[in-house]
């Protein structure tokens, strides 16, 4: 079996969680014995194509044309991935994932007449709090329905997504499969760096002993929907001199948060860390006394898992995935989606109670065992082998002239 | 032959501007010597059959964008989905061909897919409907256009202007360019409206008819013949086409 994935991030070239879910799936996939070729996007600094752990990875880079905006840049990038994929070997199936590679899936599979599988990870949406405000986002919501369409079968990360999918889609419940993200603590590529500032905080970590502060962990893109604004009211509302936040990501509410963050008087006690490689992820997350993932909107949570399983105590929102993933009080706290005073009442239960860190750690790390990429691989090909079984069955298929 | 797969945003009954006028007079009398299937952008997914020539019209999937070039991008997938039906359903074609950039990023896909040869009508250019390209989206949709008429096998121009545009600002190589109609009087027909409506801006490609206005008859029968052979042509000296 031969599977064409498309995926618009794939190590070294990493955003979120969905890089890293193609690139473990991938993995398994190719280790299970399905012939797995990945195309992705290069920016011109990795190899236009390369074998990654039993995988063969090509790349396009959307660079050659330019773009007014992000949504044309995607549609850049998919037609590339099309004209590139023409080159390639014929394929037994597609599986894209979201709607940024949505373009090229849905043309190849009319042009080579392959099923087609979709994984939703996210809708827009969700992502902009069940209001599309522009058309931008209209477009993107568009093309996320299109792809559901078109798809023979959708998979989907948590419980949470496959609601979202068949009432922002109207996508039929029976088409629609969960399969969960898996965990791994392995580091899956980055690059980048936080500078000085690291070795910085390390040294005064290191310095810091009995009388050290704690330290609260954010993980995460810096947008609006992930929460980090909640955290930062949570500090003030809290207002203890022996804890201090770090903040690891990048993203467009940087600047307010920042912004918050003096106004708030919390300067020195939040620290803004930036991009992060995940190796030196692990490194922190040994450090920290709690991580905390205040999302107001999330699918799935791959990086609660992550910390789960580096032996963290993690707070979580009560919402999407995570809602799914945690227990209160057994494998995790929960809290009010957007509330920093619910949200700084975890965190007090969670510094200062040792005996209910040692026992959420202990079920998280347990926990974990349900979350395996090598089970979701298992699930991934079964769903593929159902799909060319029925593919096979019927008459669309390619012509030959 | 195989049949000719025309792409195109419009087409009668389903306008936009003039290009479908002008593929009106054009393709019909072309479609008495060679299987013709035209791919347009049409209200509903279906074929209707008019005259000699198979329309396999595709519906738009996505309702809102947030300018013509992500307008262009999505519908092209559309086109190909009509397309690829044609294609499977019939048994191949011998050659794609495109009118102007809205329609052209799928002829490219196509062309590179079944390895069948590309023409490409290029009626007017960005460069001659925004003056300037100073704008990104303007330069989005120079590139475009720049990007698929180098991978046309033919380009073909209704006019001198917009052939000294293909060859000063687009850097095409000025033998693969054809001007339809050069010999008529007045000197070709002049650019044809592909637009959404209004003139000039960026993307909106609203030309002006200049030279000889509609066109006679016999006029319109003599560019149907030279594509005609040109159709010919092209599919019969490329070793990748059949019959």
């Amino acid at each position: 079996m031969r599977v064409l994935m498309i995926s618009w991030e794939y190590p070294p070239h990493m955003v979120g969680g969905l890089g890293r879910h193609v690139y473990h799936l991938s993995k398994q996939l190719a280790a299970g014995g399905v012939e797995v070729e990945v195309l992705t996007f290069t920016d011109g600094t990795s190899p236009m194509e390369e074998r990654v752990d039993g995988v063969d990875v090509i790349r396009v880079n959307p660079y050659r044309l330019r773009y007014p905006d992000f949504v044309s840049w995607i549609h850049g990038l998919n037609m590339f991935m099309i004209k590139r994929a023409a080159e390639l070997d014929d394929f037994d199936l597609i599986h894209v994932h979201d709607w940024l590679t949505a373009s090229s899936g849905i043309a190849l599979k009319n042009l080579a007449r392959r099923p087609l599988v979709a994984t939703i990870h996210s809708a827009e949406m969700g992502r902009r709090g069940g209001h599309l405000s522009n058309d931008s986002e209209r477009h993107i919501h568009g093309l996320e329905w299109w792809l559901t369409y078109e798809a023979w079968r959708v998979i989907c990360c948590s419980n949470y997504m496959l609601g979202e999918t068949a009432r922002h889609f109207g996508c039929p419940r029976d088409k629609i499969v969960v399969i969960t993200n898996g965990y791994e603590s392995a580091s899956v590529g980055g690059g980048g760096g936080w500078g000085g500032e690291r070795e910085q905080i390390s040294a005064e970590r290191e310095g810091s002993t009995d009388g050290g502060k704690k330290i609260v962990l954010y993980v995460g893109r810096l947008v609006y929907e992930k929460g980090p604004q909640t955290l930062i009211q949570a500090a003030k509302h809290l207002s203890r001199d022996d804890l201090e936040y770090f903040i690891v990501g990048d993203g467009s509410l940087k600047p307010y948060l920042a912004d918050m963050t003096r106004k708030l008087g919390l300067e020195g006690r939040v620290r803004f860390l930036g991009h992060v490689p995940d190796s030196e992820i692990e490194t922190l997350y040994r450090r920290a006394s709690v991580a905390v993932f205040p999302s107001l909107y999330e699918p799935f949570g791959i990086v609660a898992l992550e910390a789960m399983g580096a032996g963290i105590p993690v707070i979580v929102s009560a919402v999407g995935g995570l809602d799914e993933i945690v227990s209160d009080g057994y494998n995790g706290l929960k809290f009010q989606p957007g509330s920093a005073e619910s949200l700084s009442s975890a965190i007090s239960r969670a510094v200062d109670d040792s005996a209910l860190r040692d026992h959420i750690v202990r079920n998280a790390v347990a926990s974990l065992q349900k979350y395996s990429w090598r089970s979701a691989a298992v699930e991934t090909a079964r769903l593929y082998r159902e799909v060319l079984t029925e593919y096979e069955k019927g008459t669309w298929k390619p012509k030959e002239w | 032959m195989r049949p000719v797969l025309n792409l195109t945003w419009e087409y009668p009954p389903w306008v936009i501007g003039r290009l479908s006028e002008e593929l009106r007079t054009l393709l019909p009398p072309v479609a008495e010597a060679v299987p013709l299937i035209i791919v347009v952008r049409g209200d509903s997914d279906g074929v209707v059959i008019d005259g000699k020539i198979r329309i396999y019209k595709v519906a738009e999937s996505v309702r809102d964008s947030p300018h013509i070039l992500a307008y262009a991008y999505s519908l092209n997938i559309d086109l190909i989905r009509g397309a690829s039906r044609a294609i499977h359903d019939g048994g191949g074609v011998s050659l794609i061909h495109t009118h102007d950039w809205v329609s052209s990023l799928a002829g490219v896909y196509l062309s590179d897919y079944f390895k069948v040869p590309l023409i490409i009508t290029a009626y007017t250019t960005e460069t001659m409907r925004a003056q300037r390209v100073a704008s990104l989206l303007s330069m989005g949709i120079f590139d475009v256009e720049k990007y698929c008429f180098s991978r046309a096998d033919v380009l073909l121009t209704v006019s001198g202007a917009a052939r000294d545009s293909l060859t000063k600002d687009y850097g095409i190589n000025a033998g693969k360019i054809r001007v339809l109609g050069e010999g008529d009087e007045g000197g070709g027909r002049g650019e044809v409206s592909t637009g959404m409506g209004g003139g000039g801006g960026v993307g909106s490609i609203s030309g002006n008819r200049s030279g000889s206005g509609s066109g006679s008859g016999s006029r319109s029968r003599s560019r149907s013949s030279e594509l005609l052979d040109i159709y010919r042509g092209v599919a019969g000296t490329d070793a990748r086409t059949y019959d």
